[in-house]
């Protein structure tokens, strides 16, 4: 059963708020119900280190916004991960390897340059 | 500082596949996908550069294989995350040339444009005229031939140079902390 909430929040933050459910095409209620959802996943530490961050330099800190994008890059990272296996699932196993991977190091060159053509 | 620019031929995509196909992990395809796609190749930040008829095309070749049309287009939109997200955060579907009117879309030359290194096990393919190359290291097929590598220096039609590499080579040099650029073999 769905509850309803009341807190009071400061001004810049309500905006935003109403900013980012204007700009994503959902209800200010559907916003505010994803934002606790992944706050309350989050383990404390994270939690109170984001918070921290977050107080001391506002929303745009270079720092908070490096470290989103590349928790961005994990995660995506991750979902290729698992994709490739799903897609690999899919396919007969061929127990000869193709391509690369058919290829082991045998020893090291001696870097001389030629020319083509 | 920005990141190295690599591209990764389908072909290095497809043995990534087809060897999780086969249950063998840690493979060289493996270990050069993940590191791609997670920005950092040794100690060198790293930017994943397809376009998205490369990424077509890989989907094409899985088909073939029989893969099942749901889980190629996971693969397909996980690719082009992978792309948007990292350090540069590239687009893969849409590029604005110079001086072009519209937006074209990518093939695997005009990517190789905007990449600085191109990763595949088809090295023959770019042994053109006008190309420099290098021998690196000799491998071995796991039916007893042997090769010797090379990394290749080219000029792409906009002028651009870019370095094609085999994925053996690459993933060494990544574990050595050799320059992922192949300055050190002091290509044109």
């Amino acid at each position: 059963m769905p509850k309803a909430l009341s807190a009071t929040i400061p001004d810049p933050l309500e905006a935003r708020t109403r900013v980012i459910a204007r700009l994503e095409n959902r209800s200010l209620s559907n916003v505010v119900e994803n934002a606790l959802n992944v706050f309350t996943s989050l383990p404390k530490d994270l939690r109170d280190e984001l918070i921290a961050r977050i107080a001391a330099n506002g929303p745009d800190d270079t720092n908070f916004q490096r470290v989103s994008r590349r928790l961005l890059q994990i995660l995506a990272q991750e979902r290729l991960d698992q994709a490739l296996d799903g897609v690999a699932g899919t396919i007969a196993a061929d127990p000869v390897p193709e391509g690369a991977d058919a290829w082991l190091l045998d020893e090291g060159g001696e870097p001389t340059a030629s020319h083509g053509g | 500082m920005r990141s190295l620019r690599i591209l990764l031929d389908v072909n290095v995509l497809v043995t990534n596949v087809l060897s999780r196909a086969a249950g063998r992990t840690g493979t060289v395809s493996q270990k050069l996908v993940s590191a791609v796609a997670s920005g950092q190749l040794g100690e060198t930040s790293v930017q994943l550069v397809l376009s998205i008829g490369m990424i077509a095309k890989f989907g094409k070749v899985l088909l073939r294989h029989g893969a099942a049309p749901a889980k190629v287009q996971e693969a397909h939109d996980a690719l082009v995350d992978v792309v948007r997200r990292g350090p540069e955060g590239l687009d893969p579907f849409l590029l604005l040339g110079a001086g072009e009117a519209g937006i074209a879309l990518l093939d695997r030359e005009d990517a190789a444009a905007r990449a600085d290194l191109l990763v595949t096990d088809n090295l023959t393919d770019f042994a053109v005229k006008g190309s420099s190359a290098a021998p690196t290291s000799r491998v071995r097929h796991v039916d007893g031939r042997s090769r010797r590598l090379e990394c290749r220096s080219i000029k792409t039609p906009s002028g651009h140079r870019v370095i094609v590499a085999h994925p053996i080579d690459v993933l060494q040099r990544s574990l050595r902390g050799q320059p992922l650029d192949f300055r050190d073999l002091h290509l044109p």
